[in-house]
Formats: structure tokens, C-alpha cells, sequence
């Protein structure tokens, strides 16, 4: 016991750094707080922000979820997926295979059309089957949307708005279903399903107007 | 947290520095007119008029008396920090860059920009307590380096004077004789201009931050690089906490860029880096512009950035900030 006591003692244990002021510093800064201002000082120039400030976690690259395949690590109580049905779980399992590059021809939209086929132009939608999706989290892109969507029914294209600026997601985007039905048991489905980061996801009948994202993402 | 916001300066926001107590705060700009603020609530002591180009650089002395500034109209000037009055400057025939008073202010290192046919110099000045008898001569001159000299400081017990600028190296020189001692490697060091230095408390290391794209931290006395810090975007700014393992790192594309990219697309934040870990812990945003100037207090519960955009956005930390967990 008392030779344990004596190594602790043999371990240089120096303070880091002196921190801290004395009484003499304290005094000082009490005395130059009474200080003349002078030049421009004076003046109140300072205000305080109206916004909230975080430390916001910023990291970029994070590994994929080993279970579900998403950026991010999470307990999977906490997976976004959990709840999905069988059916959906098996659609993702089959499809986790994320990052890497893959080529252009073999990205999401040209599998879902194949090479052979006539791929349908913004012209040859039927906008009546299209499904607006909002309160999406901005790291959901159109993959994303299209995986959770293929497990209702064939799905022709997926758009997800985004801001031409930053290239972030504006939070909605526009499934558009081969069929009506499809879209239809969408809206029963996934219309506040929860999906991304405790966001609720809302499923509704698109407006005409979703038309225009098509033609200007095509 | 709700930072404050200290608008004085007109122009993009070049430096920041506290004094040892961490009441009050110098910043430079490159309007003609350093500032000092009190660090608690932004209010403004006074300015320093009497340079005519951008300051570039100041250092106060240990007890709050002194100050010195370099500046781009090719003089450094010491201060009177009480009253502003001017009491002394430095005549040189190129713009003053870097500026730093030795442990003890007696010494100060200035650096000179590259100007017409001068090569950018370190100029070792002493400094007497009484500016009557301050003079301008040199001790001590070192030329020798290529393109712009950023940055200067003095090593541990003022032995060594570190310098680091365009030419991405990183110097230590001897500070009696002016020989150059080390010098980093172009292979592992940066690879682009050295933006900034900081000291740490104690002397034994530093951090840098380049235009490359990452800060390093090096040890003082054999230049070894400790540790690397990696972000995306040119590093214009560092800081080390003096309570927490951890380092502030701010940047943003080049001013030219700014006008052609959307504010949330650029980048510009302080981010926060674990020291050891070379983790990142986050960012804080708020400029809408590259942070140019970043200083901790010396107490770590809060800090300064100084941006492009020409505030000063002073930041008391939260509880949380203290609570994160690695």
C-alpha cells in the first residue's frame, strides 16, 4: 500500500498550464472596465444574434448502417426501416448495396426502364398518377424515395426538388406510379409513415403543376 | 447559443487577438482603424487611429499595456491600449505583415512583404518600457525566403522565431544569430501558402492552418508534424482551446468565389476539431463570408471569429459545448 503511494508520488504530475487569474489580475480588469473610452468606442455597435447558434455536426462521409444501408450510425431501434414491412425490409436487404460509383447506365432510372424499352419522356407521363411526398429530410434523394416507393408498385420516375443553389434538398418531391392504383395505396401507405429523422412523411395527390418538375429534371 | 455581433469594422476582418486576461479583444481589419472590445459584451473600449492601409496583425503586450499592429501602409505602430495614442512606429519600405512580442516584451519580430525588388524580411526589434527611448533599429534582419511571409512567432523561451508563408514552409530560425535551424519538408509539410500560426499556451507546440486545405499541428523545437487536420475548403484561420483537446479551424473559398455561390453552399464556418483524435466535433456557422481571424479567450468558455463580411461574432459557449463526448 505505502509503496503504491510512493510511484503515484515518482509520476511527474506538472499542471498543464497556469490558468486562472490572480487578485491582481481581477483588479485589473475591474479598473480597465472603468476605462475613458476613446476614438469611436463607446458607441453600442454590439448586438446580440435573434438566431440560435449549434454546434452543428457537420461530419461528411459517415459508413453506411450496416443494416439498412444509410449514412449514419444509429441503434436500430432508432433505423428509419424498422418498421418497414417484410416486404419492404427483403426490397432493401436486396438493394443495400450503396456507394461506389455506378455507371450511368446502370443508375436507378435506367434499370427501372432497361435499355431496350422506350423510356417514357416528361411528355409521355400520366401526371395523374403522381404522388407528392413532403417533410422529407434533406439527405433523402430520389434513390432513396424510389427504394421506399418500388415496394408499393412499379414506380416511372422520382424527382426530389432540389435548390439549384446548394444543391440540398427543398424537403418534397414527386413519385410518379404506373399505375393509378399503385399511387393510390401510396397515399393509404406511406402518408404519415415515419421516415428520415422522426419526420412524418406525407403522402398526397400531386398538384398539375408537378408536371414541370418532371419535364425540367428529364 | 446566441452569439454577439460586433459591427465596427468596415472592411474584411484580417486578425483577433485577446490579451492575457481575456477581458479585452483587439481585432484588425483592413479598414485603417484596430479596435478593442470588451470580451464579455461586445462594447466597444476604442479604436487606434493612425495607420493608413490595412492592418494585417497585432499582438498586445502581457499586461494589456502595449500594443503593436503591422500594417500594409509599411509601418508597425505601438499603442498606447488606455488611451489610443500612438507612440511609436516603425518605419519600413514595404508593407508590415506579422507581428509578435517576445515572452517579457522586450523583443518583437516584424515581418515584410515582398515589395518591388525586396524580398520579404524578419525584422527582430527591441521594445524599451519607455517610448521615449524606443528606437528603430533593427537587432537582428533575416531574408532568405521566397514570396510573402505570413505568418511570425517566437518559440519556447524566444531561443526561436517560426515563421511560415507562400512558399508553404515552415522555418525556425535562430533568434540571436538568424540562422535557419529546421526547415519543414515539402513532401510531408503543406502544400500550399501557410494562411495562419498559433502558439500553444505553453510554447511546445503549434498549430498552422494553409490554404491546402488542412491545419497541422507541429511540435515547436524538432518540427515534427503531430497531427493533421483535414476540411474542405482553404484555411484561413486556427485557434486552440486553452481548456479542451480541442482546436478551431475557419476558412472559406476565396473572397473572388464569395458572389457566385450561395451562402449555405460556401462553407463558411468554424469547425471544431478534437486535437488528439483529429475527429471533427462541428461547425459553427454565421458568416456570410470566409472567417479570416479566430481567437480563443484564454479562459476557453468562449471564442471569436472575425469574418470577411467585416463582423466580429463573439460566442459564449453553452453548457453543451462542455458536455460533448468523443
Amino acid at each position: 500500500m505505502e509503496q503504491s503511494s510512493a510511484t503515484q508520488e515518482d509520476i511527474d504530475f506538472r499542471a498543464p498550464a497556469v490558468r486562472g487569474l490572480d487578485v491582481n489580475d481581477i483588479e485589473n480588469i475591474i479598473e480597465r472596465r472603468s476605462w475613458p473610452r476613446f476614438g469611436d468606442g463607446g458607441a453600442p455597435p454590439a448586438m446580440t444574434s435573434t438566431e440560435e447558434i449549434f454546434i452543428e455536426d457537420t461530419k461528411v462521409g459517415r459508413d453506411p448502417w450496416r443494416t439498412c444501408g444509410r449514412k449514419g450510425h444509429h441503434l436500430t431501434s432508432e433505423c428509419r426501416f424498422k418498421d418497414l414491412s417484410d416486404s419492404v425490409s427483403r426490397h432493401m436487404a436486396g438493394t443495400s448495396k450503396t456507394g461506389g460509383y455506378i455507371r450511368t447506365g446502370q443508375r436507378y432510372e435506367a434499370k427501372q426502364f432497361g435499355r431496350s424499352e422506350k423510356r417514357p419522356m416528361g411528355n409521355d407521363i400520366n401526371e395523374e398518377n403522381t404522388v407528392r411526398v413532403h417533410n422529407l429530410t434533406d439527405d433523402i434523394h430520389g434513390p432513396d424515395l424510389l427504394k421506399l416507393f418500388s415496394t408499393i408498385g412499379a414506380v416511372n420516375r422520382v424527382h426530389v426538388a432540389v435548390n439549384r443553389n446548394t444543391g440540398m434538398s427543398r424537403g418534397f418531391g414527386y413519385v410518379n406510379f404506373v399505375n393509378m392504383e399503385d399511387a393510390d395505396r401510396a397515399i393509404n401507405e406511406l402518408d404519415e409513415y415515419e421516415y428520415g429523422d422522426n419526420k412524418i412523411l406525407r403522402v398526397e395527390w400531386a398538384p398539375p403543376s408537378a408536371k414541370a418538375f418532371f419535364q425540367s429534371a428529364s | 447559443m446566441r452569439p454577439i455581433l460586433m459591427k465596427g469594422h468596415e472592411r474584411p476582418l484580417t486578425f483577433l487577438k485577446y490579451n492575457r486576461e481575456g477581458d479585452l479583444l483587439f481585432s484588425c481589419a483592413k479598414d485603417h482603424t484596430p479596435t478593442v472590445w470588451f470580451a464579455d459584451n461586445g462594447e466597444r473600449l476604442g479604436t487606434y487611429k493612425g495607420h493608413n492601409g490595412a492592418v494585417w496583425c497585432c499582438d498586445v503586450s502581457r499586461d494589456s499595456r502595449r500594443l503593436i499592429t503591422g500594417s500594409a501602409d509599411q509601418t508597425a505602430k505601438l499603442w498606447d491600449v488606455k488611451s489610443g495614442t500612438e507612440l511609436f512606429t516603425f518605419k519600413f519600405d514595404s508593407p508590415a505583415r506579422a507581428v509578435d512580442f517576445a515572452v517579457g516584451d522586450k523583443l518583437a519580430v516584424i515581418t515584410t512583404d515582398p515589395f518591388m525588388e525586396l524580398t520579404s524580411a524578419i525584422h527582430v526589434k527591441s521594445i524599451s518600457s519607455d517610448p521615449d527611448e524606443q528606437t528603430a533599429e533593427s537587432l537582428l534582419t533575416i531574408k532568405g525566403p521566397r514570396g510573402r511571409i505570413q505568418t511570425a512567432a517566437w518559440g519556447p523561451l524566444n531561443k526561436t522565431i517560426i515563421s511560415a508563408g507562400e512558399d508553404a514552409i515552415v522555418r525556425v530560425w535562430d533568434s540571436e544569430t538568424g540562422k535557419l535551424l529546421i526547415e519543414s519538408s515539402k513532401e510531408t509539410g503543406h502544400q500550399n501558402t501557410v494562411s495562419s500560426l498559433f502558439m500553444s499556451e505553453d510554447g511546445s507546440h503549434f498549430l498552422t492552418g494553409s490554404l491546402d486545405k488542412s491545419a497541422k499541428l507541429w511540435d515547436s523545437r524538432t518540427l515534427t508534424i503531430l497531427k493533421t487536420y483535414v476540411t474542405e475548403r482553404p484555411v484561413n484561420a486556427v485557434a486552440m482551446s486553452p481548456l479542451l483537446e480541442h482546436v478551431v479551424i475557419g476558412g472559406g473559398q476565396s473572397a473572388s468565389e464569395v458572389t457566385t455561390t450561395d451562402r449555405r453552399a460556401g462553407k463558411f464556418e468554424a469547425k471544431f476539431f478534437h486535437k488528439i483524435l483529429q475527429e471533427e466535433i462541428g461547425g459553427v456557422k454565421g458568416h456570410f463570408g470566409p472567417i479570416n481571424a479566430l481567437a480563443f479567450n484564454p479562459d476557453g468558455r468562449s471564442f471569436t471569429s472575425g469574418g470577411e463580411d467585416g463582423y466580429v461574432r463573439l460566442h459564449h459557449f453553452d453548457q453543451d459545448y462542455f458536455n460533448i463526448k468523443m
